[in-house]
């Protein structure tokens, strides 16, 4: 099921412009012609709830990343609680990576996510997510470092449910979106 | 005094000329100025600049790009030309490369400064950034840790990488009879398994690619169709199992038929485990293994049996 899901500062409307070569479709704006609805639904017969629940769990692991790289804490409790590993080493690698360079990312990400395979304890999300919102500053001087590169990136991330909820364990980036 | 002070304590500082005047400070101050602005751009047929990149995951990496000069035509930074922060203005060390970085005029190299310096990706170094407050100005350069190098490449890069890493072994081809084959009587052709397994190679980021044995493809050399195989062939016996088997009839005798197994691989990439879907990435395998087959007539073996 496709499903759009918005970062609490999103602005969709941009986002939709930007993310619309995603193909997931399922955003509230107007886009280009061609299916805006679920053309790939979970394996299975997971109903929408538990599809819900994958990207519950999905938004938080990002809510840790988001909260990590701002207060350049690879250990931050958040991260650690939506993440397992080899993804958690990995963002915990990165996080401190922008740390050392006394960088801390602040703003938001947003995201265009659908539940992609849902089969018992393990499901993957298929995301095109924008990062153009999601800017290093230097934590000495307070201003932003700018960046050049891309802003939307096409990505899978492989979830495994733990006591209860669902946990980010691996993700490959795909290329842009 | 300041500046040569702020030399010995600091990497360099522009102006490699200046000298000190104990007469007065404003003389400093103008030869200090003369010196600044007169370093002539000594044939920069090329100028670099790093830009800061932002990767996917939101980490930094700074990277250098560099383009040729045009003097008539300064550059803003933006894409594909370089930004103009006065580097011309500066007289560089031996050995030491000034370029832009956030629209200052800046250096680097490879004192370590405090602070930790966790592990990093293949392919980057921690470096540290020198760059000085302004463009065209005096002072000390305020020195920072920085991540250079390459980016992560992109999935279809590296997977061709892992592709390029799989090295199958030598086949080794098996065909009964074991001596000349007969003519019109099967001759049974297979591999030993051990060179038609699996195979794995990896790209420096740890992407693997998996190569699952497909089938076979065996050229009799005799000009008839080739046999296609969906594995390795099998040994013959009188138990053997002929669905597996590989098998062809030679019509006429010949001292030595050339034939050749090609042995053909399903390729997929793996992420820590998780298959992954890559466009563009090659997904077959192949390794050609030619062989040289007798074949008799009949008579022949049967005269010998005698």
């Amino acid at each position: 099921m496709v499903q759009p899901v918005r970062r609490r500062s999103a602005v969709l409307a941009w986002g939709a412009l930007l993310l619309a070569g995603c193909g997931s479709g399922g955003v509230q704006t107007p886009l280009p012609a061609g299916p805006t609805t679920a053309q790939t639904p979970a394996a299975g017969t997971a109903d929408a709830s538990a599809e819900e629940a994958v990207l519950t769990g999905y938004l938080a692991y990002w809510d840790g990343v988001i909260q990590a790289h701002r207060r350049g804490d690879p250990a931050d409790r958040r991260l650690a609680a939506h993440t397992g590993d080899p993804e958690l080493s990995r963002v915990r690698a990165e996080v401190a990576r922008n740390s050392a360079q006394r960088l801390s990312v602040r703003g938001s990400v947003r995201h265009t996510a659908r539940t992609e395979t849902l089969s018992g304890s393990t499901a993957t999300v298929l995301d095109c997510y924008d990062i153009s919102g999601w800017n290093p500053v230097n934590v000495d001087t307070g201003k932003r470092v700018d960046t050049v590169g891309g802003s939307a990136f096409r990505a899978r991330y492989t979830l495994r449910r733990s006591r209860g909820t669902w946990i980010v364990v691996d993700s490959v980036v795909m290329g842009g979106c | 005094m300041l500046t040569r002070l702020a030399r010995a304590a600091q990497p360099p500082v522009p102006g490699g000329r200046l000298r000190l005047c104990a007469a007065s400070l404003v003389a400093l101050a103008l030869l200090a100025a003369a010196v600044v602005f007169s370093a002539a751009p000594a044939g920069a047929a090329q100028r670099c600049w790093m830009e800061a990149v932002k990767d996917p995951r939101g980490a930094i990496v700074y990277v250098k790009r560099c383009e040729t000069a045009d003097p008539g035509r300064p550059g803003n930074g933006g894409s594909g030309q370089a930004p103009d922060c006065g580097i011309e203005s500066y007289r560089p060390y031996p050995g030491q490369e000034l370029f832009c970085s956030g629209g200052l005029p800046c250096y680097m190299d490879d004192r370590v400064l405090p602070g930790p310096r966790p592990p990093l990706a293949p392919g980057q170094e921690y470096k540290t950034l020198w760059c000085y407050p302004c463009p065209r100005c005096f002072g000390p350069p305020a020195p920072r840790t920085i991540v250079v190098g390459a980016l992560p490449r992109p999935l279809v890069v590296q997977a061709r990488e892992a592709f390029g890493e799989l090295r199958p072994p030598g086949a080794v081809v098996r065909h009964s009879p074991t001596g000349p084959a007969v003519v019109a009587l099967e001759t049974w052709f297979w591999l030993d398994g051990a060179t038609f397994g699996v195979q794995t190679g990896s790209s420096a980021e740890g992407l693997v690619a998996v190569a699952e044995p497909a089938g076979t493809t065996w050229d009799p050399g005799d000009g008839s169709a080739a046999v296609q195989c969906g594995g390795a062939g099998v040994a013959w016996s009188p138990e053997a199992d002929r669905s597996l088997a590989c098998v062809h009839a030679y019509q006429a005798s010949s001292p030595g038929y050339q034939g050749a197994v090609t042995r053909h691989w399903a390729v997929h990439y793996e992420n820590g485990g998780q298959q992954v879907a890559i466009p563009g990435a090659p997904t077959e395998l192949t390794a050609g293994t030619p062989f040289t087959v007798s074949v008799v007539e009949s008579q022949v073996v049967v005269g010998a049996g005698d």
